[in-house]
């Protein structure tokens, strides 16, 4: 008889939906009935016991659904059980509360009139406390409250919600109890818990999630790409058995990552992340854990700070004097200038230094006639992170402005007059990672010195043209070329 | 009553219903029609030229860019994969083999039919570089920047001729009438010189790509953002230069009284297209002398020449990347170089592997990579996005048209693996993206759409491409229509 079984399934499953028209009833029922004490709608009264007769005979259908549902199986059993009674006192009140309106309309005694009252109240609790109990078996248990505002979870009682904790000690963490577990109970645990077993898998405890579900095991320890979990997180969204499933928050490509080097690793659940082996990817991913901004550059955790905003009257007047001054982006105040060579550079620099010293970190001078002095000016811009000088007339002396430009990542003196004791001031800037000094005063000598000095600089002094023969050239870096 | 109210009145008096009506039949029709297709106008006219003026304005990206600029090198006619950047060994083994019935069911290809025999690669590879990069023989200049670009291997796109993949490539939509790459790109950020357009094309090879200038035209955008075609020979740009007998301060003088009549209408007639016109005479004046100076390639030095392969006065893609070089130094936004000659199906000696193709990378070898490495020395590589890539692959077949045994070798059309390789930008250096099949049939990891890659340039030149829209014909449209993932493996 596994047809029939079925097909009671089947109905059972327009339970979810059917549901509601008991609740708008039997809330319709006790606003019509506290509205017809008011004068102006006392003419809905008859419409009470029809209303209520409604939601009773809806509530038992609902009822006989919800336990066909049941047969389902994959739900808690505690929160089934509360559900089911619930709703069956509901059916029962709801009916008693109509069966005491008729006796009411007909008798009208004090005592009916209270029962009637009273079994009203008693119904709206059970209608209340089904609804809920149903929500938590569907969306879980920690549905209602995940995105309770933190003021509000003080208020209730609830543990403040305090964002992703953050490992303190990487190398002492547990691998599954710090790391793999997180991400599951995150992702995977709303659908696959204690109360709610889809596919009769509960990822929520180790014993569980060894147990597998009703397609075997989750996982073949050292053998991610043979693992169904892993598999299936690859599966394209659309397909009907991706997890987590479409229109849920999907894994980030880094936590996939970390699954796949957990189970590649055999799956251990008692291991240190010490004790583990890691690829260099894994452990840039996994030092993010311990640090959000472990992977980034000072520089790039400087421009997502972000700044004050710029006075926009005075980018304006800028503006108007031809000077391109703009955002980095819409979202930024971060701003990037360039001074075009037939401007008036070094007053427009003083204007710009004076205004703009906090907000300024792109800086393009190209190819105007800048002197050495001028310079002075570029020192206020202390976020200053890319400085474009080529083609300047500017020498050693310039560089002297430089020193205290801490940001400075990126720094093009190519075609000027700098030479190897100009680039030797810039030794203290520990973020300078590009200088390009193609066609200055700058030797391969300098440019190695300032190298080893700082290990993450790189100097291009350009390529070297050599012809083979008419069809062929060898460009080499300047320096390598034999 | 004057004459024109009496000759009003006179014709009003002798219309009847039957004329009413008569006229009702084809003109509500149509006017219900314009509605309900879209094409009527829906707001004031205040709203609408208040519109345009915003859309002229250049934009702040969403988030900060990596690449500012962007120089497109598109191959017309589709590089052959398995020769230049899709080392598959295998092949070889199967080289003249029949092709077997797995590959060939349910497919629909060019020009191939029945059974065609499987073709080996015709170059040798070798790893280069510290990353070991496969490329080619063919490719010796380029084999040295393999630790300056990514290479994508597992492009794929919907269609299998060319002017249809080239508008699906360039424009996000495989018919006419999207706005392309170029001109999204100069709508969203404007342009940094403006003296010169922000969207510069190029044409060599002899023949402009088969989807027309509509892979550089703008579509429903304001066509002020349409790609200005630059020759390297002769005007730089067709009738931007004075005729004779007219002098700078006439032309001048006319281009004022022209744009005054322009804004008069424009402010009757709220039509954008006639700020385009007026902002097109403005910028043709100013191009006078900004594009023969930036054009005229005689004065680079000599090692400059010999690095890229360039003879001025000529036109050849080499001319072409040097002046794309000379081009974003000036701040052009978007450079698009269209090279024609790759469709190397092997039915003449012209267009074989082992002679035409031979023959296309030896004019593109070494002035591409001139062109990274001397964007590199002037610290422009780092924010100037370079993408070098035809509109779909080959197949690992040979080509048998018509039935025949062809004397040359040659591949088909084939849509589901091709390699494009981009530099600087923000983009890694010395990264493979992706794995073929043994033969290089079917991308097996990492597939790039041609939606996926649109989405990356625009996510590195700072712009959220499903945030990206433009409202035309009653619906916002963007440039990778509803599809499209950004790459983030490639973001370095």
């Amino acid at each position: 008889m596994e047809q029939s079984g079925d097909f009671i399934v089947f109905l059972g499953r327009f339970h979810p939906l059917f549901l509601h028209l008991p609740i708008g009833f039997l809330v319709l029922a006790v606003t019509l009935e506290l509205a017809s004490r008011t004068d102006k709608y006392v003419s809905l009264k008859p419409a009470v016991g029809f209303t209520l007769l409604l939601g009773a005979v809806s509530a038992l259908v609902a009822a006989i659904l919800g336990l066909m549902l049941a047969q389902d199986g994959g739900y808690s059993e505690d929160l089934l059980s509360l559900h089911k009674w619930l709703g069956i006192a509901l059916v029962i009140f709801s009916f008693g509360a109509w069966i005491l309106y008729e006796q009411k309309e007909r008798r009208q005694t004090a005592q009916l009139k209270k029962a009637y009252a009273g079994s009203l109240v008693l119904m709206m609790v059970f209608l209340g406390g089904a609804g809920h109990y149903g929500g938590s078996l569907t969306h879980g248990t920690t549905y209602l409250t995940q995105n309770m505002p933190n003021g509000l979870r003080k208020l209730v009682g609830l543990p403040v919600n305090e964002g992703p904790k953050l490992i303190t000690n990487l190398n002492e963490a547990e691998v599954f109890g710090d790391i793999i577990h997180p991400i599951l109970e995150t992702r995977c645990n709303s659908c696959h818990n204690e109360s709610k077993k889809k596919g009769e898998l509960q990822m929520h405890t180790v014993a569980a999630l060894m147990k597998g579900g009703e397609n075997g095991d989750v996982f073949v320890p050292g053998e991610p790409a043979n693992s169904t979990m892993i598999q299936r997180v690859h599966l394209p969204e659309a397909d009907e058995e991706h997890m987590p499933p479409k229109g849920k928050t999907q894994l980030t490509p880094e936590q996939i990552m970390l699954l796949e080097w957990w189970i590649g690793e055999g799956a251990p659940f008692d291991k240190k992340v010490a004790e583990v082996a890691k690829a260099a990817e894994i452990d840039a991913i996994l030092q993010t854990l311990a640090d959000p901004d472990a992977n980034k550059t000072e520089v790039e955790i400087l421009l997502a700070e972000g700044t004050l905003p710029p006075d926009l009257e005075k980018m304006n007047a800028l503006k108007s004097k031809g000077v391109m001054i703009k955002s980095l982006s819409n979202d930024s105040n971060w701003l990037q200038v360039t001074i075009d060579k037939n401007l008036p550079v070094a007053d427009l620099l003083a204007e710009l230094a004076a205004d703009f010293s906090e907000q300024v970190t792109w800086l393009d001078l190209k190819e105007t006639p800048l002197a050495d002095a001028d310079l002075a000016a570029v020192s206020n811009f202390k976020h200053l992170t890319r400085l474009r000088l080529e083609k300047t007339p500017i020498t050693d002396e310039a560089m002297d402005h430089l020193k205290g430009l801490n940001y400075l990542e990126f720094l093009n003196i190519y075609g000027s007059k700098v030479g190897d004791s100009g680039i030797e001031k810039l030794a203290g800037l520990r973020n300078l990672r590009r200088l390009y000094a193609w066609e200055s005063d700058v030797t391969i000598a300098g440019a190695k010195q300032l190298e080893e000095k700082m290990a993450q600089l790189e100097v291009n002094l350009g390529f070297e043209v050599q012809v083979l023969d008419s069809l062929t050239v060898q460009v080499l870096p300047v320096g390598q070329t034999e | 009553m004057n004459l024109l109210q009496e000759l009003q009145f006179r014709t009003l008096q002798r219309e009847t219903r039957r004329h009413f009506l008569k006229q009702c039949a084809h003109g509500l029709g149509s006017i219900a029609l314009g509605s309900l297709i879209g094409c009527g106008p829906t707001g004031s006219s205040e709203e609408m030229a208040s519109a345009a003026m915003n859309s002229l304005a250049a934009k702040l990206p969403h988030f900060a860019p990596k690449a500012k600029r962007i120089i497109y090198l598109h191959m017309a006619g589709a590089p052959s994969q398995l020769e230049l950047f899709d080392y598959k060994p295998e092949l070889g083994k199967l080289d003249g083999k029949d092709c077997p019935p797995s590959l060939l069911e349910g497919k629909k290809f060019a020009f191939i039919q029945g059974v065609p025999k499987m073709l080996g690669p015709q170059a040798e590879f070798k790893p280069r570089g510290e990353s070991g990069m496969m490329i080619s023989d063919w490719l010796p200049h380029f084999s040295t920047m393999a630790d300056d670009v990514t290479l994508i291997r597992t492009m794929h796109t919907d269609e299998f001729n060319h002017a249809p993949a080239q508008l699906l490539l360039q424009t996000g939509g495989s018919r006419l009438g999207r706005p392309s790459m170029g001109s999204w790109v100069t709508y969203g950020l404007g342009t940094d010189n403006e003296n010169l357009p922000g969207f510069m094309v190029l044409v060599s090879g002899g023949n402009t790509p088969d989807a027309g200038k509509s892979v550089w035209g703008s579509g429903f955008l304001p066509s002020v953002y349409q790609g200005v075609q630059c020759r390297s020979e002769g005007d730089p740009v067709l009738y931007v230069s004075n005729p004779e007998g007219m002098s700078g301060k006439l032309r001048r003088s006319t281009i004022d009284a022209i744009n005054k009549v322009n804004e008069k209408e424009y402010q009757e007639m709220g039509d954008p297209e006639i700020l385009t016109r007026i902002s097109q005479y403005e910028m043709s004046y100013r191009m006078q002398t900004s594009v023969p100076e930036v054009m005229d390639i005689k004065d680079e030095p000599a090692y400059i020449h010999d690095m890229y392969g360039t003879e001025p006065g000529k036109t050849s893609f080499a001319n072409n990347c040097l002046l794309a070089r000379r081009l974003v130094e000036q701040g052009v936004r978007f450079v698009q170089l269209f090279d024609w000659g790759w469709d190397t199906h092997g039915v003449s000696e012209g267009d074989s592997l082992e002679a035409g193709l031979r023959r296309k990378c030896l004019q593109v070898d070494r002035p591409m990579t001139a062109l990274i490495k001397d964007l590199k020395q002037r610290g422009l590589l780092d924010e100037t996005l370079v993408v070098w890539g035809g509109e779909f692959g080959r197949t690992p077949m040979q080509e048998n048209r018509g039935g025949k045994v062809w004397p040359f070798k040659g591949r088909d059309h084939h849509t589901e693996a091709f390699p494009i390789w981009m530099a600087g930008g923000g983009v890694k250096g010395g990264y493979t993206h992706g794995e073929t099949d043994e033969i290089g049939y079917y991308g097996i990891k990492d597939k790039v759409h041609v939606h996926d890659l649109q989405a990356t340039i625009m996510q590195l030149l700072g712009m959220d491409h499903e945030k990206f829209t433009y409202f035309a014909q009653g619906r916002d449209f963007r440039l990778t229509d509803v599809a499209g993932k950004v790459v983030h493996k490639i973001i370095a």
